[in-house]
């Protein structure tokens, strides 16, 4: 590392950050200087000598922040955030410095030298290694086809040029043939499912906009960790406008604590919720109700069975909210015959007291009644979400999701009182829930009640980004179209291995990606590699997924390649200018894939140069290297209102409160509260032996599984800890700061407890990751592998465990003194001294 | 800044801060601190007020005390107090005592195992002197939870206080920080 007075001595010549150019106001330089940040020399891509600062970007699934490199005679000294940039980079992003010159890089490729996972190593060369992979690849092609293949291709680097969206590795196994899809995934499935089902599809995304928010509700979501870099937004808003903040969560998260005011809930019950707030909604009329005729299908009219039904009246013998209803929704349907245009939906003119087609001029559509037209009784999709929120009373909500009945009117009323009002629930813990899927559409509903869908800094605010709002990029080489191979369900990967479904898998190929410390059921999929006969994993670290593999390819930082940063976790397209040369044996992503593809007898489209591939990716866009060169840019329009134009892409081109996506998949096709599979209150059987439910938290330190091996971060956070409410520690006899062993049915796994008021009782967090160095206490262990029937997405925060005294010895990751010191800062009680 | 003489100072306001640790990242990337002495260290509070619990983050590192009794301490002088406030150790004069450490209630100055001296938080004076901008920890925060100025400056902001949760009574030392504590309003 570079001595602290060298670094004075050098500071004191080129420069801070800060002697950078002020925000521009240009639409597509925000870099009045031209482009050439203070003390940059415009030499090549690598100068072996003097000071110079070069643009990058941080790649993992996180927020994209621009970072400045400080170069000096050809070696980084410093990483920080560029303060033009729409957003400051984190301790994440700066900390990178520590990952180029980690003295536990991969330096070489290697081959496995002992059994499978036992991290005993013989080097090789760099020939030896692609020609012996692309060897085997062709045979195994050839002896079962490209289905034998399973390809990993992660969010540790969401670059053009490495393991993007639409990046070449994905370009890599497309130009192979094809190879066994992993179908759906871990991380947003059910915000994607909630999204088709209510509008149709569609992404929404609004951080920068926070500031003209006039409240939020961040809802399973901790945004002070997950969008650090845009709360400034949402602090601005508070200042100036005195925007609320209210938070529903388990947890006392960083969020939560800084809110207005906490609701704390049941993990998995959010619908219900959603559904007591949508009862006060329409119970006190704080819906919005011009909007809901013109852009929601509320007025539609609905019938079930073949002469309808009387709604009012039987729906006055319907159980409590959580229970089964005596009818079964699915049958209900649409009437799309009767209206004056044949095959449209059909809503009831109040003004003209007759069906008509709902976009006909000079009507009023009816929201509240029953119509018999043809002698069958109709009434207005509206009637049916009432009748069904009618059973969430507050007494109802209380005992499912155990939030005071007390707190849902107030909570309603503070959210329909101000607009624009802000959700935010960002690819929230909550919809990685056995029902996710149904959490998502009722934050949908509230917000389409109260008509927040289409203004600015209003809605549900999701994950977002360039690729979200209709912005368009080529691959980096062409890709083919390939036939179409059977795949394996994200969450099953696992089971699928070991019970060689949907048939045998032989090879596996990983880019950056935690297949061992991110997919669920960790033991079961470990257990599936025995089935394995090649694996190879191109990484910077001996991950814990590296540690299996039958090779390891050395991968280059960030810093030691040129790349493209595009996709869906910023609006901004950055270019990642090459900083120094590559360390060790090291080699891009793109050179490794481009050697492979050469081996493989594909590889003149990816043996060309870097820029060439990079401006194609562009081509799209609109967006130029050149304009890159001097800064991100923001091609899509700013400010950014999701839905502005109240389209959707439903069958109805409306808000489908009544969602005839749901409905042709064979669900109930309006918003109801199902029970989560795996909770204490559900299994009983299962509560006996693991009594707690088990959700992940993210943290500052880690993205997904990016970051294990930073040890500017590990010296803060140095352990897997584990939250547990002072009752649930009593009645196990653990104390706070105790190491403690977390477990079920899937695995083991250990952690340091946190005794704290800040969670619910019955219910005990852990942060989602860790593995490398902290293997053992890899969260993914614990996770269920079962998904949510809407979207096959992750429902990690549906699960259950046991927690007790740490009565093995904790082994060679036993914590330090210092990491006992850390944690005792991180959750020191009250006592700062 | 430092033709001013006026005291320098943080200001941290309980409000915006999530607890991202940049700060202290910054300051070792910014200061090349190796691991283990950690110059600028951010806490987590916990507690019940009002029968709910509550959370809160607080970001400190050296606060240039008015009052430096870590100088006072010092038994070889290497601790002095600059014209504009900041309170540096010169390593060359510093023998390791940590008699510094002893009398600091605020747990500023680290021992380096490396070094076997006394360092800690310069408020980044090289940036300062060179006028190259602030401390590196404020400049880094992606909140503006921490902010630097003149002890006057921060002072005059809204509700910025100098007593803060379970600092030690600020007369002690009379840190140059100010603070906006946690607006507790849960329900």
């Amino acid at each position: 590392m570079q001595s602290r007075r060298s670094f004075l001595k050098w500071s004191a010549l080129v420069g801070g950050a800060s002697a950078l150019g002020g925000g521009g106001g240009l639409l597509l330089s925000r870099y009045p200087n031209g482009g050439a940040p203070a003390g940059a020399s415009g030499a090549g891509a690598a100068a072996a000598t003097g000071s110079r600062i070069v643009r990058t970007a941080n790649t993992p699934e996180c927020l994209h922040c621009a970072l400045l490199a400080h170069v000096e005679d050809g070696r980084l000294v410093k990483v920080t955030g560029d303060p033009d940039f729409n957003i400051l980079a984190c301790a994440r992003g700066i900390s990178r410095i520590r990952q180029l010159y980690s003295p536990h890089r991969l330096k070489y490729p290697m081959r496995r030298a002992g059994r499978r996972g036992e991290d005993r190593w013989e080097r090789i060369s760099w020939e030896e290694a692609l020609d012996t992979i692309a060897e085997r690849y062709r045979r195994i092609l050839e002896e079962d086809g490209n289905q034998a293949f399973l390809a990993f291709g992660g969010t540790g680097n969401w670059s053009s040029l490495s393991t993007g969206v639409r990046g070449l590795y994905s370009a890599f196994w497309n130009r192979f043939g094809g190879n066994t899809p992993i179908i759906s995934q871990l991380c947003c499935a059910s915000v994607s499912s909630g999204f088709n089902a209510v509008f149709g599809g569609g992404r929404s995304e609004f951080r920068d906009e926070w500031v003209h928010s006039r409240f939020f509700l961040a809802w399973g979501n901790n945004p002070a960790v997950s969008n650090q870099g845009y709360m400034k937004n949402l602090f601005q808003a508070r200042e100036e406008h005195g925007a609320r903040l209210i938070t529903i969560d388990p947890r006392l998260s960083e969020t939560a604590a800084l809110s207005d005011r906490w609701v704390q809930i049941r993990p998995g019950t959010d619908a219900a919720y959603a559904l007591g707030m949508v009862k006060v909604l329409l119970d006190e009329g704080l819906f919005d109700e011009e909007y809901v005729r013109r852009f929601t299908n509320a007025p539609f009219l609905v019938r079930l069975g073949e002469r309808g039904y009387d709604l009012q009246e039987a729906s006055r013998g319907w159980p409590a909210g959580g229970q089964t209803l005596p009818i079964d929704l699915r049958d209900l349907r649409l009437l799309t015959d009767g209206g004056s245009e044949p095959g449209s939906f059909v809503v009831w003119d109040e003004l003209g007291g007759r069906p008509v087609a709902p976009d006909t001029p000079g009507i009023r559509p009816a929201l509240r009644g029953s119509y018999t037209i043809g002698g069958v009784r109709y009434q207005p999709v509206f009637e049916w979400m009432r009748a069904n929120a009618a059973r969430y009373t507050p007494e109802v909500v209380h005992r499912i999701t155990g939030a005071p009945a007390d707190s849902i009117a107030p909570v309603t009323r503070e959210y329909a009182a101000v607009r624009p009002a802000a959700i935010i629930q960002n690819m929230a813990g909550a919809q990685r829930t056995d029902h996710g899927t149904l959490t998502v559409i009722g934050h949908l509903y509230l917000a389409s009640l109260t008509g927040n869908v289409g203004m600015l800094g209003g809605g549900v605010n999701d994950n977002g980004g360039f690729l979200r709002q209709g912005g368009n990029i080529n691959y980096p080489v062409p890709v083919q179209s390939n036939e179409p191979i059977a795949g394996i369900p994200a969450t099953k990967l696992g089971e699928y291995l070991v019970e060689r479904k949907p048939h045998p898998i032989r090879a596996i190929h990983v880019a950056g990606t935690g297949v061992l410390t991110q997919y669920p059921n960790t033991r079961k999929i470990i257990a599936g590699l025995d089935n394995i006969d090649l694996m190879v994993v191109q990484d910077i670290f001996m991950t814990t997924t590296a540690r299996y593999a039958d090779y390891v390819l050395p991968v280059t930082t960030l810093f030691e390649t040129r790349n493209l940063l595009a996709g869906v976790r910023s609006r901004y397209i950055q270019l990642m200018q090459q900083a120094i040369e590559p360390l060790f044996e090291s080699r891009s992503d793109r050179w490794i894939l481009t050697e492979l593809a050469r081996r493989l007898g594909f590889g003149d489209d990816f043996d060309k140069p870097d820029d060439e591939l990079l401006r194609h990716v562009l081509e799209p866009s609109g967006v130029t290297l050149e304009q890159l060169e001097e800064g991100p840019v923001n091609p899509m329009p700013d400010p950014w209102i999701p839905f502005a134009d109240k389209k959707f892409d439903t069958p109805s081109g409306r808000i489908e409160f009544f969602s005839t996506y749901l409905q042709e998949r064979g669900f109930d096709p309006l918003l109801e509260y199902l029970h989560p599979v795996e909770a204490p209150w559900v299994d009983e059987t299962r509560a006996a032996r693991y009594p707690l439910q088990l959700i992940n938290r993210k943290n500052h330190n880690h993205v997904n599984s990016s970051f294990h091996h930073h040890d500017f971060l590990t010296e803060i956070w140095a352990s897997q800890v584990l939250q547990i409410h002072p009752e649930d520690a009593k009645t196990r006899d653990i104390e706070d700061g105790a190491r403690i062993r977390v477990f079920n049915d899937r695995g083991e796994i250990e952690a340091m407890a946190h005794v704290t008021r800040g969670i619910l009782r019955g219910v005990v967090s852990v942060t989602t990751g860790w593995g490398g160095v902290n293997e053992k206490q890899t969260a993914s262990i614990l996770s269920p592998d079962k998904y949510e029937p809407i979207s096959l997405g992750h429902t990690l925060n549906s699960s259950m465990v046991e927690v007790a005294g740490g009565d093995t010895p904790a082994g060679t990751n036993a914590p330090s003194g210092r990491d006992a010191a850390s944690r005792r800062d991180a959750t020191s009680g009250g006592n700062m001294a | 800044m430092s033709d001013t003489k006026q005291q320098v100072a943080f200001f941290f306001d309980a409000n915006r801060c999530t607890g991202c640790r940049t700060c202290e990242v910054a300051c070792k990337v910014e200061n090349g601190v190796e691991l283990g002495p950690r110059w600028r260290k951010v806490r987590t509070v916990e507690g019940d007020q009002d029968g709910g619990p509550y959370m809160y983050h607080v970001s400190m590192s050296c606060n240039h005390c008015e009052v430096p009794v870590c100088a006072e301490a010092c038994p070889s002088g290497a601790i002095t107090k600059r014209s504009d406030g900041i309170v540096i150790v010169d390593e060359s004069k510093c023998i390791g005592a940590r008699l510094c450490a002893w009398a600091c209630p605020y747990d500023a100055p680290q021992f380096s195992e490396e070094t076997g001296k006394m360092e800690k938080c310069n408020f980044c004076s090289h940036r300062i002197d060179a006028g190259t901008g602030g401390p590196a920890c404020a400049e880094a925060c992606p909140t503006k939870a921490l902010q630097w100025g003149t002890l006057d400056e921060v002072a005059a902001k809204a509700g910025a206080t100098a007593e803060f949760g379970p600092l030690p009574d600020a007369d002690i030392t009379k840190p140059a920080i100010r603070f906006i504590p946690l607006k507790l309003v849960h329900s």
